[in-house]
């Protein structure tokens, strides 16, 4: 399929997203006083696009609750009172259009499909989901100081992990179809072709935007500089004294993916529900003994930027698992600044 | 009023025998400002007190029960102090206050709903005005039109205790706006109105306990409510019924001591009003015990004691 990029207008986006949603659930960011949240589109309401949403879109393929199935206990009086248990797997079906996210949005479910469906065990909760949905992802015009993408491998018109990417401007967007899935999306008559000149324009926006962020530092041997920085507990107890242990960073995050599965019983039948779990929790890593191997607060923000700055890279060929969002730096109450920490731990190993 | 050079001052000669003085220096842009362990001269030289100064630092303290520490704070910081001390949460000879009378802080929400402040260059407060630099230019903005609400109704600008005092004491006014302004405006609306409001923001809630974790009253974080199987108050689902849940056990948890400080609110990363939760009740535990948190270090919360005859409950008219 040609990758045409196309131009829809203003006027043409809700109509866009009411035709989309004959086919799709589609969710897109809606304002709700001084929050940005990914709402299902009611077919008539203007999304909020000039501000980056309060939650990135993680939770569209991976739900911060997910029934995995249901459970029926019985007991079988004829078999001697021996229980039978019946399953219900409840993998997802619907089709999902994710629509609004910024780019960072799209590479956070880039980071996900490492995670969960790209080794050699597929998740199939997460793999149902991204099968079947549609991503439109749109360009940043305006980075904030908080966004970082640039350090991470990422641009704030990148198509990492997004079926369409939309770029604002005169009139209207720019269509840039990245997939067959997205140019078929595009494929309408809402849409027309693309102007040259309006091509440039849209270039334009992406240069600017990229200049807008400026330089990024050097990040090359940062997962070794934390390999070595790992024992250095006055390191670690510095930059988590203001932490709070909350779990804000993790669940506002694009690539955060930890989960807990619990059963939720009632009476003799239930479901056995997937939940984001989060690495800052006092309780993440206490085992059934009782034992808590990560029980303060240096050690599990160790655990956190490892993770994303050492682990991650190094089971995914070197791949961040982090894609400079900056929501972590922003909403953090206490102001932690991931940033500040990875280039102290870069700098000290530098030395 | 508090002077930055008086603190740091203090802070040179009375630091001796602390581990580190819990203070701010400046955050992740010129808007914000971060809490900050002092140990060092140069940690003194990059402190910084001013309205961004928002973070109440008392929340740190009852994990820090044990260590000698020092702790600037703001007044209605000090009646999250007194607070803790009168449940004990922490020992006084343990800690050193430096006091600092505040002229009040900034709502970074606020802010944010009067001019775009994803890049801003810098920050200059001028007496009644906060000349903000941006990318797209110099605004002036009347301080109380982006003052924390607490702000607006304060009544303890001066720390009820301390130990040093990094100014001279601001003289007492009548504060502009009412502490329950906003409570009673919302109690207005028709319980059709407020409930749908209610659904509608803890829908946004995301369980991150931000509000729970900020609050420096809340002190059960490893055994909190929210997470425990056994009893197994919340289940795991992620509907409003569990999350309101949660708001409504933390309000009940902290009435008769919270202080109003709201941190709670600010805090929230979903802009969801929590801290009406903990006003309603506050205003509950004043009309019902004529009671005030954080006030008086040798006063016992209200829900904490009991007393045969109440003044303001009416059992029995026999």
């Amino acid at each position: 399929m040609v990758m045409q990029k196309r131009y829809l207008s203003h006027d043409n986006l809700v109509p866009w997203l009411a035709l989309m949603g004959k086919d799709y659930r589609v969710i897109a960011p809606m304002r709700e006083g001084a929050a940005v949240v990914f709402r299902q589109h009611d077919g008539a309401s203007t999304p909020e696009l000039s501000a980056k949403p309060s939650m990135p879109p993680k939770d569209a393929l991976f739900p911060q609750t997910e029934v995995l199935f249901t459970f029926r206990i019985k007991r079988d009086d004829d078999n001697d009172g021996n229980a039978q248990v019946a399953l219900n797997p409840t993998v997802p079906e619907d089709k999902v259009f994710v629509f609004g996210a910024p780019p960072c949005g799209s590479r956070g479910f880039s980071v996900l499909d490492s995670i969960f469906i790209d080794g050699d065990v597929q998740d199939t909760y997460y793999k149902a989901r991204r099968e079947n949905a549609l991503v439109a992802t749109v360009a940043c015009v305006r980075p904030m100081s908080t966004c970082f993408c640039h350090w991470t491998g990422g641009s704030p018109s990148s198509t990492d992990g997004t079926d369409i990417l939309l770029t604002p401007i005169t009139g209207g967007y720019i269509a840039t179809p990245v997939t067959d899935k997205g140019a078929e999306a595009t494929a309408s008559d809402l849409f027309v072709d693309a102007t040259s000149e309006q091509e440039a324009e849209a270039e334009k926006i992406h240069t600017a935007a990229k200049d807008k962020l400026g330089d990024a530092p050097d990040l090359a041997g940062l997962p070794e500089a934390l390999e070595k920085r790992f024992g250095d507990a006055a390191f670690w107890e510095e930059i988590s004294a203001r932490c709070l242990s909350c779990g804000a960073c993790a669940y506002l995050c694009p690539t955060c993916s930890c989960f807990n599965i619990t059963d939720e019983a009632n009476g003799s039948s239930g479901e056995r529900l997937r939940t984001w779990d989060n690495c800052m929790s006092p309780l993440y890593t206490r085992e059934a003994s009782g034992h808590n191997p990560r029980m303060t607060k240096p050690n599990r923000l160790r655990n956190r930027i490892q993770h994303k700055f050492n682990y991650h890279p190094s089971s995914h060929d070197g791949h961040l698992g982090c894609v400079g969002c900056g929501r972590c730096i922003k909403q953090c109450p206490a102001g932690v600044d991931i940033r500040k920490i990875i280039l102290l731990a870069k700098e000290s190993a530098d030395a | 009023m508090a002077s930055l050079e008086k603190l740091r001052e203090l802070l040179r000669q009375n630091m001796d025998g602390l581990e580190f003085v819990l203070g701010w220096e400046d955050g992740f842009d010129a808007l914000h400002a971060s809490p900050k362990r002092i140990t060092t001269e140069e940690d003194i030289d990059s402190m910084v007190l001013d309205r961004r100064c928002v973070q109440n630092l008392a929340t740190y303290l009852p994990a820090l029960k044990g260590k000698k520490v020092g702790i600037v704070v703001k007044g209605c910081d000090t009646r999250s102090v007194i607070q803790l001390l009168q449940e004990k949460l922490i020992n006084r000879e343990d800690i050193v206050i430096f006091g600092a009378p505040c002229r009040g802080v900034i709502s970074h929400d606020k802010l944010r709903r009067t001019l775009d402040v994803s890049n801003v260059q810098s920050v200059t407060f001028d007496g009644d005005n906060v000349i903000i630099t941006t990318d797209d230019g110099t605004t002036t903005v009347p301080y109380t039109d982006v003052a924390a609400d607490k702000c607006l109704s304060c009544r303890y600008p001066n720390p009820l205790t301390f130990d040093h005092l990094a100014g001279e004491p601001i003289p007492p006014s009548e504060p502009k706006v009412d502490r329950f302004a906003r409570l009673e405006k919302f109690l207005k609306r028709p319980l059709e109105d407020r409930y749908r409001f209610w659904q509608e923001e803890m829908s946004r809630c995301i369980r991150c306990y931000a509000c729970r974790n900020a609050c420096p009253l809340c002190v059960c974080r490893d055994h909190c409510i929210a997470e425990t199987r056994d009893p197994h108050w919340l289940s795991q689902e992620s509907g409003v019924q569990e999350k309101w849940m949660f708001q409504l056990i933390h309000a009940m948890h902290t009435a008769g001591r919270c202080t109003e400080c709201g941190e709670c609110e600010r805090a929230c990363p979903m802009d969801i009003p929590v801290l009406m939760f903990k006003k309603m009740l506050s205003r509950e535990v004043g009309d019902l015990f004529d009671y005030e948190a954080g006030i008086d270090t040798e006063a016992t919360p209200p829900l904490f004691t009991f007393k045969v005859e109440e003044k303001n409950i009416e059992e029995t008219e026999w």
